[in-house]
Order: structure tokens, then sequence, then C-alpha cells
């Protein structure tokens, strides 16, 4: 009997050993891999966009010196597609870092490597720019130490560098370093240290960006620019930014520049949304199974996060922590209360989601579970920063959904992660205006959400925006003040703000530009604007809101009877309740409005304080 | 709605700690070590940009060795549509791929002899250690063709070898 195995076994051993592992490269094929996505992406597309491809040739030869130069190539960030741009870091930074990972909740990947990129110093304050891939994202981290100390993180998905026709990715414009002493908020009142900085190829040897206050060379090194002003002026801005190659020739990177307070917002960009607009098949009242039989999908929901009151409205009943991509840093918390916050309490569950990105972003939405698919199954947010250069597209889907895909502006689409009913998509703010689509598994559309800002822009005319000045102000207690303003109406648009001025928390500001004179009003109630702030720390409160133009006048009554008027003045209302006046935990306040005639034309209700 | 997209992490981690066997499987379907390396480079590449369509259907190693062999006999095609090599180049019992004198057990003919995919059934088997279900998952076939397929081609050896016994 001849064991078979045995000798096939000797035999192939013979004749094709085990080879030696030397030529093992894992980094060829990431590279390898690099090349095929862009392949894979151009490749459908060649044969339409060539024509367009040789009149864009020709446009930008003639508005820069050579034209073609600048023609980048996935190979010149290949540093980047390594994780290996710049210098490595000390063993104790890298250290660290890592620790620090380790304590976050939305840590990067383990083992992923601190690079050193650009060190430049500001009026006292040492910047060094780190750099590092995790994972399918790319992140910039700009450390600042000295006069004044804290740290900024900003990331991009890998996808941005593989689909950018310009051969450097703008990271974050504007970013802010406020001194200690500086108010919050203070862009337009204090002038303020601020970093703008990204992603070059191999080709570029300057960028230069251009500002309200004039023209500046950023530092170019280690694929990375890094660009840092201590400005003397308030109110200044980088407008645009060119990268520029060793011969001369020049492209303009896409970015959108950090907004100035509420309404000094850069203009919306112009374009239109791509994709599908309207629905296949409508559906709602979805529901997300796993959820409604508490099944431990994800990980655990970190207690510690617990604590924090504005993530979870209500008592806390169950939560998971999902992380959609395995290649992003990006999770969601999704959690369960009793819903006693929501209103109205009558007894359905709460559902509160929690952003926890990987940069330092986040956002918190609460409100009914039975309610969150009732106009359709995505349930989204969109969160923007000021000088991030990417928006984060975030949520729920109901278990109706199978695919989720994002159309940008340029005609590209992103298929967004989807897993355990939850989605994170980050897209350049660049690229607006986009549209999230929904299918389900019979790739039908099921939902859309078109947007066609990242939140940070302003529709409204430059008049409309430059033309806003104080109304009234209303004083209280150690310099606190509730400042309204308003605009002129420009194209039916006006631009209108509440600053709260707090000299110990820093400022806020509620705001921005919508029509007027007000027609649409939510539920047909021209009182329902109405809110309250906390004036200051006697307790004292702010009221404010717009009213539609026919409302002459307003008043409130409190508890005892007693009447006020509130002031009044081109539809914005404001007035000071004195902390004596709240007698209650949460006292009830009625607010009337009046025609020209004196006659009440509506009113309502609000519990304030407690 | 629940694809599980494998973290390149996991991807890279089989590809340190098998690439050796993906090189050998390789190498044994086109006939040469170098050609082998590119066909492994290639398929992991693949399996990189395209893992979201892994379904979790089986285990990932087992996917990636369906990309590995589809790669390798890509390769392998192309060499011969470019005359290059003769097709097969490896066990056609002329030559020998690590230098060594040609075995005269009868294992090399057999194996030339074998139609391609008990061929490559037997390469996963006993250059992978690869047990059935991933056999089946990585050839797209069922587990009880793999079974049949190896039987089958035991008892064609076992027949051969005992003809030459005899």
């Amino acid at each position: 009997m001849i064991d078979v195995d045995a000798l096939i076994v000797s035999e192939l051993d013979r004749m094709l050993p085990l080879p030696s592992g030397g030529r093992a490269n894992w980094q060829e094929v990431v590279d390898r891999a690099g090349f095929r996505r862009r392949r894979t992406k151009s490749r459908r597309r060649l044969v339409s966009i060539a024509a367009a491809a040789i009149v864009a040739a020709a446009l930008v030869a003639v508005t820069t010196p050579v034209g073609a130069a600048v023609v980048r190539g996935l190979d010149g960030f290949a540093s980047w597609i390594s994780g290996e741009p710049g210098q490595p870091v000390s063993p104790a930074e890298q250290q660290a870092f890592q620790q620090e990972n380790e304590r976050s909740w939305s840590g990067f990947a383990p083992g992923t490597a601190l690079r050193r990129l650009i060190q430049t110093s500001a009026s006292g304050t040492s910047y060094t720019l780190f750099g590092f891939r995790s994972g399918d994202q790319l992140c910039l981290r700009l450390v600042a130490s000295g006069a004044v100390s804290a740290t900024r993180t900003r990331c991009a998905p890998l996808r941005a560098l593989q689909t950018a026709k310009e051969p450097a990715l703008v990271i974050a414009v504007d970013e802010p370093f406020e001194s200690a002493s500086a108010p919050p908020n203070g862009a337009d009142t204090v002038p303020e240290p601020a970093a703008s900085f990204g992603i070059v190829s191999d080709g570029v040897t300057k960028v230069l960006l251009h500002a309200d206050d004039g023209n500046h060379e950023a530092l170019v090194a280690s694929n990375a620019f890094l660009y840092v002003t201590d400005r003397t002026q308030v109110r200044v801005r980088v407008r645009s930014i060119q990268a520029i190659a060793g011969d001369g020739t020049s492209v303009a990177l896409p970015f959108q520049s950090a907004p100035l307070g509420m309404i000094d917002l850069p203009l919306q960009r112009k374009g239109a949304p791509q994709g599908p607009a309207k629905v296949d098949r409508r559906v709602s009242g979805g529901t997300i199974g796993w959820l409604d039989a508490r099944e431990p999908r994800g990980e655990p929901f970190p207690a510690e996060l617990l604590r924090f009151p504005e993530l979870v409205s209500g008592s806390y009943v169950f939560g998971r922590l999902i992380q959609p991509d395995p290649e992003s840093a990006d999770r969601m918390g999704v959690l369960l209360t009793d819903g006693s916050l929501e209103k109205p309490n009558n007894g359905e569950p709460g559902l509160c989601t929690a952003l926890i990105a990987g940069d330092d972003t986040g956002a918190t939405l609460c409100g009914h579970f039975g309610r969150r698919f009732q106009s359709g199954p995505l349930d989204v947010g969109m969160t923007s920063s000021g000088a991030g250069q990417f928006s984060i597209f975030s949520g729920l889907a109901s278990d109706d959904v199978a695919q989720i895909k994002m159309f940008l502006a340029s005609g590209a689409t992103v298929e967004g992660p989807l897993k355990d009913n939850v989605f994170i998509v980050r897209v350049a703010r660049a690229s607006f205006p986009v549209r999230l689509v929904a299918y389900d598994d019979q790739q039908r559309v099921i939902d859309v959400h078109t947007y066609v800002s990242d939140g940070m822009t302003n529709p409204a005319p430059w008049q409309a925006r430059s033309s806003v000045h104080e109304l009234f102000r209303i004083t209280a207690g150690a310099g606190h003040a509730l400042i309204a303003r308003a605009g002129d109406t420009v194209g039916g648009v006006r631009c209108t703000s509440f600053r709260l001025s707090d000299p110990v928390e820093g400022d806020s500001v509620d705001g921005g530009c919508s029509p007027w004179p007000l027609t649409d009003m939510p539920q047909g109630n021209p009182l329902t604007l109405t809110a309250a702030w906390k004036a200051d720390s006697a307790n004292n409160v702010f009221l404010s809101g717009e009213v539609p133009d026919h409302v002459a006048s307003v008043t409130v009554t409190f508890p005892d009877g007693y009447v006020r008027k509130l002031r009044l003045e081109q539809g914005l209302v404001g007035y000071l309740v004195p902390a004596a006046e709240l007698t209650g935990s949460r006292t009830l306040l009625v607010y009337r409005a009046y025609d020209k005639s004196g006659a009440q034309i509506a009113q309502r209700g609000e519990r304030i304080g407690g | 709605m629940d694809r599980a997209k494998p973290p390149a992490s996991e991807i890279e981690s089989i590809y340190r700690e098998r690439y050796r066997h993906f090189l050998r499987v390789a190498t044994a379907i086109v006939g040469d070590e170098a050609t082998g390396h590119d066909a492994v480079q290639e398929a992991f590449s693949r399996v990189l940009t395209q893992r979201a369509s892994f379904r979790g259907e089986g285990p990932l190693e087992a996917w990636i060795w369906r990309v590995v062999v589809n790669a390798a006999r890509h390769q392998r095609r192309s060499r011969a549509a470019r005359h290059e090599s003769p097709e097969p180049a490896t066990f056609d019992g002329t030559t020998s791929l690590n230098g060594h004198p040609e075995s005269d057990s009868g294992v090399r003919t057999w194996i030339a002899a074998l139609p391609e995919r008990q061929r490559l059934a037997v390469f996963l088997r006993y250059f992978a250690d690869l047990d059935y279900q991933s056999i089946a998952t990585a050839l797209e076939i069922e587990v009880g063709t793999v079974a049949a397929t190896l039987s089958s081609a035991r008892l064609a050896l076992r027949r051969s070898l005992e003809e030459v016994e005899r």
C-alpha cells in the first residue's frame, strides 16, 4: 500500500520547497493599490472627459506660465500613501502619541506612526506640524507651544488625495490659535494667530496664500505646507491658495475660506447638485432591528462619556459605539434613553446619536426613537468647521437602506460606509453642492438629501452682509450684554445676529441670513423663534428672537401677572428677565404679539430656567 | 447591508504571515518565482482595492487565495499569449523549478497530466495546507467537489505508481 499523501508532500517539497520570504514587500502592494484605484476610477470617464481635458489644459496654459508642468501624479504623494512623510518623531513623542490614542474613544489605528513635517515659530510660540496616516485617513496635527499652547488635528480621507486633480490638498485654512487671554469667538474683534496647512506632492516647491492683508508664502517641506501668522489686524482671512512648481507653473487649490462670525461667511459655491433628485420608492416609519432588540453591535459605549449631559438626553438605557469604516477612526455613539427629556414626553424611548470623530469633531442629536425615520429612511446630520476643509455627514439609516452614495458637484460619487445602520462620510467642502442618496436592496432610490451649502457659506449678496449694524443693546451685570444687529434687505434676504457678550466665558453668537420679511413661520406662530439665554452669573436671562414685519409689539407676562413690553426693532426682539422674576425652577412666561391696531395676533407660553 | 470591509491591517497581517505559501502556489502555477511574486503582489493590491466586495461568506484568507490563484492563472495565460514561456512551465515533466534533478517518482508527470482544477486543488492542499472548505472558496467550487477532485487525483497517482511498481 502506498501512502500517497506522504509521497505527494515529500515530492512536492523536493520539487518546489517553501521559498524564502525575502521578496515580500507590503509597501509595493500598497503602492500598486494606490495606482490601481486611480486607474480604475479614471478609466470609465476617460473618453468622455478627453475633450474637456483639452479645453481645460488650454485654459490653464493661458492663465499660468507653463500650463502642463504642474501635473499631479499619485506617485508625487508616495510618502503619504506609504504613511511615511517627513521624518520619524522621537521614541518619546511616538509613545506620547500612542498613549493619547489609547486613551481616546476615537483613537487612530494602533501602531500609527507620527511623522515630523515642518517646524516654525511666531511671536514666542513654536509650531510643529506632524502628519500621519491611519487606515484610509491622512491627518495633520499642528502643535503650538509657548505663548500659545494648543493642538489641532485635521484629517482627510485618502480618497481625497487619490481623486484630487491638483498637486496639493488643503486640509485647514485660518485655523485659530487663540491665546489664553483672548475671548472665544473673537476673530472679528481681537487679532489672533492662525494657521493654514495641507499636503503637497513632490513637484510643488512653493505655496502662496492670498489673504485680505496681502500675499504670503507658506513653508513647504516634507510633502506638506504650513503658514502661520500672528495677525495684528482683525477680520482677515485667506481667500485663495496657489501651488507652484519649480518651473513657475501654478495651480489654484480648491478650498473654502474660514468664516468670520455667523454672517461674514464665504459666498456659496455655484453648481448643480448631481445624482438622482427623486425617490423611486417612498419609505417611512422604518426602524433598526438590532437596536430594538438591544443587540450588542460594535463596541460598548464608553461609560466615561455618559457623564456629559449634552450626550444623553434623559436616563441612559442602552448604548453602543459603531465604527462604520474600519479604515477610519470616525465612530458614532448610538444611545437609547428613557425619553424623559424629549418633548412631547409621551413615554416613547429616546435615541441620541453622537459623532465621535478622530480629529476632535463632534455632534450630538437626540429625539424620539420612533420618529427618527418618520419622513424617510435616512436620518442625517452634517458637521462642518470653519477652518477644516471637510464636512462630515453622519447619521442613521433604517433597515430599509442597503447602500448610501454621495454625489459631488463634480459628478464624482463616494460610497458611504454603512455598518450596523450607521454611516459617516467625509466630503470636501469645496465639492458642494452635494446629494446624499439611499438605495434599497433592489437598487431603488428611497431617500434623497440635497445640500447646497456646507453650512459655512452665505447665499446673501455682499450688500446684505456688509450693511449689518447694531440695532440695540441690552446690558446685564458684570459687562454682559445682548447685542442685536441687522442689515439691509437685499434681494429678499436680510442678515441678523444676536451676540451674547460675556467677558468671563466668551461671546456667543447666533445669526445668519434668511428671507425677509418673514412669511413662513413655524406652526404659523409669529412668536415661535423667541429663545432664552442665561445673561450673567446673577441668573438674569435674556430673551431674543425674530418676529414677522406685521408684529408691532410683543409683551411677556410673568406668573404673578406682571406684564412687560419687549424691545422690538426691525423684527428683532430682546429683553432682560430679572432673576427675581424667575421664582420657580421652570417659570412659565407667556408671550403675546400685537399688530399695529393693538389687536393680539399670537400667544405662546415657554418655561425657562431650571 | 452589513458588509464588513476587511481592514487593510488584517490583509497585511495575512500577507506577512503567509507570503511564502502564496508565493509557492503562485510559482507552481506560473512557472517561475519572479512571476509568481508579481502575481502575489498584483493579487494583494487587488484585494486592497476591492476588499469592499468581500462578502464575508467564508474566511478572508480563502477569499484572498481565490484572488491570488486567479492572478497567477492570468499571468500564466498572458505569458502564453505573449509566447514568453510555454504553458505551463511548471511540472511539465521537463523542467525543475528549484534546479534539483528531476524527480523519478512520476509525481511531476502526474501533476502535469491533471486537469487544471485538480492541479490547483492539489497545490492548495499540499503547498498551502488549506482545508477543503478554504479550497472550495478559493476555487469557487463545492466542498464535495474538492473532496472528489483530490480523491480522484490521489487515485490517479496511486494507479500510476502501482503500475510503475508492477
